[in-house]
């Protein structure tokens, strides 16, 4: 066990070294943060002034070791839009995130799993083929598509949510919506699809010739058979939690973690989105190796190190 | 004693200043705002302000919450023509050519209830505060105010304004961007930069109450404001980046004003009775840079041939709905005596163009547009249109997209940028010398162009006061950009629209500037 975590936690340090490495460098091969930051009006001095103020204007391979150094040292950076601390700027953002995607992600499980189920039952059958034409409608729309039609509809027309922003349980409806909408699609199509799978085996044949009620036989044997595959996915979901809503954030002009990168990617406020990353690196390690355990838990033979999965 | 030499502008300037000297104290147009009820004014904004100091950045959203935090000495006003009135100056002398007498209103008071003084203009235009934070020279504002010398108190409400030779633009840098006046009380009792630029203390007509990064700037109604009751109580900036939610949230009644507002939304917002767009042309120009050290572009013939190419009236019918004007040069009416009224307007002449591009011997060499998507409004289709027109007199332009200024300026350029570049104050030195001079943009900081002739007349003209003798200076400065030598092609005049709710009374005004206090020709209606 010691091994596994240790492996783990090996792979887990050097993904964070990789995410941080690539972070920088892509952001410093595209263009001058100063530049960027900086209107285009803004006087050569004050551009120049603005540099040294923030060593921009030391040679890229010292900046990377100060940068590294610092992270080393628990130092993530400031904030160059902002002045604070660029751990303060982000972890400011993480609970207005996590109160869409929260729910959002309730709203994944709770439409799409028993959806997925029940057109699995349901196979090749009229309710079967409706649930499917939702859930392939639901994720072919893009989200940034469906919230701009629900805040036409229900904001705009009908003036029953606000269009956007964050801070009351009205402002939380469409974005969850919009969010959850396109969750539940694909958790009901990868439900299906696992339990159809499941359905197929020879074991609940078996269970089902033994005289155990049809009831039993889906939650006692094929529920659990199907639950791995459908946690893959539900593990991926979570690991997006914290910054895979940018589109939906930007669209409800939700003050969160997603509409924050794209703002620090665009405005080269370097140690922001390096700090993004980081937490959305550390948060997909952390549900990886989460998903990893419950696999052992719902089936045990995985329980035994030496059995082949998948690790962060 | 001293001769002083005043134009017949700074003359007229003078005589409005003692005109409303007469006046216990100027209030805005209309008288104040006593009686009624005041709501909250809430305005979707695109971006968020990286500093609530004026002189460290000059960037829009910094732009468009200043005007209600901070006073300068004196300001342009919108209502009349950007002419100068008395602001926190109740009035103004010149004493000679490089030095102005300001004599301070009495009874200003900060937001955090001290009283303006002599002190206070001292430190805001000295170099404890020009210079930014340590004196490190990271303030947007020097490009106009690097020629104040000094401010010398007087007495508590007297100071004289120094410049460092004889400038006739004195009175106009006290009135533009990054002159506002601060608290120097407050500035020290903040203790460091950083907690200063956070809360900062003004005298405007509003004060900073809270602000969260990407999300909100709000302000509150600083009702012992100099000119009058503020007409809001409150005054909310809302940070929306993506321009659907912003008219989202203006349709859904959400937003009372959003900013930027690009022409193709005009119809969505002028079908709504409750609606209306508001805005138009600003002081400010729209450009192409040309790469003066491009192989191609280093014929100054191919240069103009490309200006010579562009059917500019086209573009502003099609793009613009003819809402801006097409200046004559690089110049706007504005700049009262430095404006030369009959400088020959750009012209479309595609015969020209072919026999300019024959004469510099042009065989269809590729010519490199960098282009971003859509940073300033209609860019891309600007674009795309100009291709055509330089497609039709055989001018060989390719576009390059690109993510950000830096990748835009990245050396060697070697091709052609759009810009556009704000009139500081209004004059050639406060505009295209900005961008032109020897320490502006293209020549210092992108290196794309150089001209000793223009540099040299710049410096002859910053030293000159006389109107007369000035004029045709600016003349040939304005042949040299337009004609002989062009680092750019001028497109037309900036436009800033705003879609806003027709019962909110409010008028924009003729910079970036929004000016939600009592000085604003509509609110002072109300």
């Amino acid at each position: 066990m010691a091994r596994f975590v240790a492996i783990r936690l090996a792979r887990a340090l050097l993904t964070i070294g990789m995410v941080v490495t690539f972070a920088f460098v892509v952001l410093r091969a595209s263009g001058d943060p100063a530049r960027a930051m900086l209107s285009p009006e803004t006087p050569a001095a004050a551009v120049e002034a603005f540099r040294k103020a923030w060593g921009l204007d030391a040679p890229v391979g010292v900046q990377y070791a100060r940068y590294v150094l610092a992270i080393v040292q628990g130092d993530l950076g400031q904030s160059m839009r902002d002045g604070r601390a660029a751990i303060t700027v982000v972890a400011e953002r993480i609970p207005v995130t996590l109160m869409l995607t929260g729910p959002a992600l309730a709203l994944n499980l709770l439409l799409g799993i028993p959806a997925g189920i029940y057109a699995a039952l349901k196979h090749g059958r009229l309710a079967d083929r409706l649930v499917m034409a939702i859930a392939v409608a639901g994720f072919t729309v893009p989200s940034f598509v469906l919230g701009l039609v629900l805040v036409l509809a229900f904001a705009v027309e009908l003036p029953w949510f606000p269009s956007g922003g964050a801070g009351t349980l009205r402002q939380l409806v469409l974005p969850v919506v919009t969010l959850g909408l396109g969750g539940a699609a694909v958790l009901a199509r990868f439900t299906r699809s696992a339990m159809l799978e499941v359905l197929g085996q020879s074991y609940i044949r078996t269970a089902s010739a033994k005289g155990v009620p049809w009831r039993g036989v889906v939650t006692g044997h094929a529920l659990p058979n199907a639950a791995i595959p459908v946690l893959t996915i539900v593990g991926f979901m979570v690991g997006n939690l914290i910054a895979g809503t940018v589109l939906v954030e930007s669209v409800f002009s939700w003050p969160g973690v997603g509409s924050l990168l794209v703002v620090s990617v665009v405005s080269r406020d370097l140690a922001v989105v390096q700090c993004i990353l980081l937490v959305v690196a550390a948060a997909m390690i952390v549900t990886n190796v989460s998903v990893d355990l419950l696999y052992g838990v719902l089936d045990p033979r995985l329980r035994d190190a030496s059995y082949p999965i998948g690790g962060a | 004693m001293t001769r002083i030499d005043l134009t017949r502008r700074q003359a007229l300037t003078a005589a409005l200043a003692a005109g409303m000297l007469t006046s216990p104290g100027v209030k805005a147009l209309g008288g104040d705002i006593k009686n009624s009820t005041r709501r909250q004014l809430k305005v979707g904004m695109s971006g968020f302000p990286r500093t609530f100091d004026p002189v460290i950045a000059t960037d829009t959203a910094i732009r468009r919450i200043m005007p209600q935090l901070f006073d300068t000495l004196i300001a342009f006003d919108h209502a009349h023509g950007m002419a100068l009135r008395p602001a926190l100056a109740e009035h103004w002398e010149r004493i000679d050519a490089q030095s102005l007498r300001v004599v301070l209103r009495k009874g200003v008071i900060f937001h955090d209830g001290s009283p303006l003084t002599a002190e206070d203009v001292a430190f805001s235009l000295g170099p404890d505060h020009l210079l930014g934070p340590g004196r490190g020279g990271m303030s947007e504002a020097l490009q106009s105010l690097d020629r104040l010398q000094e401010v010398e108190v007087v007495d508590p409400y007297t100071v004289i304004v120094h410049a460092k030779g004889a400038d006739a633009l004195l009175e106009q840098r006290l009135a533009t961007w990054g002159a506002e006046i601060v608290s120097k009380r407050a500035f020290a009792a903040a203790g460091s930069w950083e907690r200063w630029t956070a809360a900062p203390v003004g005298s405007g007509p509003y004060k900073l109450v809270d602000h969260k990064l990407d999300i909100h700037v709000t302000l509150a109604a600083h009702d012992a404001y100099w000119g009058g009751r503020p007409p809001f109580d409150a005054v909310e900036y809302r940070i929306i980046p993506e321009l659907s939610a912003r008219m989202n949230g203006l349709l859904a009644g959400e937003l009372d004003l959003v900013t930027d507002i690009p022409p193709d939304q005009f119809s969505a917002i002028q079908k709504r009775p409750d609606l209306e767009v508001a805005g138009g042309a600003v002081q400010n120009i729209r450009s192409l840079v040309l790469d003066q050290t491009d192989p191609v572009l280093k014929d100054a013939r191919i240069r103009r041939a490309m200006s010579l190419a562009v059917d500019r009236k086209l573009i502003v019918e099609s793009l613009w709905e003819n809402r801006l004007p097409i200046p004559n040069g690089y110049q706007l009416p504005s700049y009262g005596q430095g404006y030369i009224e009959n400088f020959p307007a750009l012209t479309y002449d595609p015969v020209k163009a072919k026999e300019l591009l024959a004469a510099a011997g042009y065989k269809g060499e590729q010519i490199t547009y960098r282009l971003l998507n859509n940073y300033y409004p209609n860019q891309v289709s600007g674009a795309q249109t100009m291709i055509e027109m330089w497609r039709a007199v055989g001018l060989n332009v390719k576009i390059q997209m690109m993510e950000n200024f830096a990748q835009i300026q990245r050396q060697p350029v070697h091709a052609i940028y759009d810009t556009s570049n704000t009139a500081l104050f209004l004059d050639h030195l406060g505009h295209p010398w900005r961008e032109y001079g020897p320490n502006g943009s293209l020549p210092k900081l992108v290196g794309v162009w150089r001209n000793e002739e223009y540099f040299a007349l710049g410096a002859k003209l910053q030293e000159t006061v006389e109107a007369d003798r000035r004029r045709p200076i600016i003349r040939r400065m304005l042949e040299i950009i337009n004609e002989i030598d062009p680092p750019s092609i001028i497109l037309h005049v900036s436009g800033q629209f705003y879609g806003k709710r027709r019962d909110v009374a409010w008028l924009p005004g003729l910079t970036l500037d929004l000016n939600f206090g009592p000085f604003n020709q509509a609110l002072s209606r109300t």
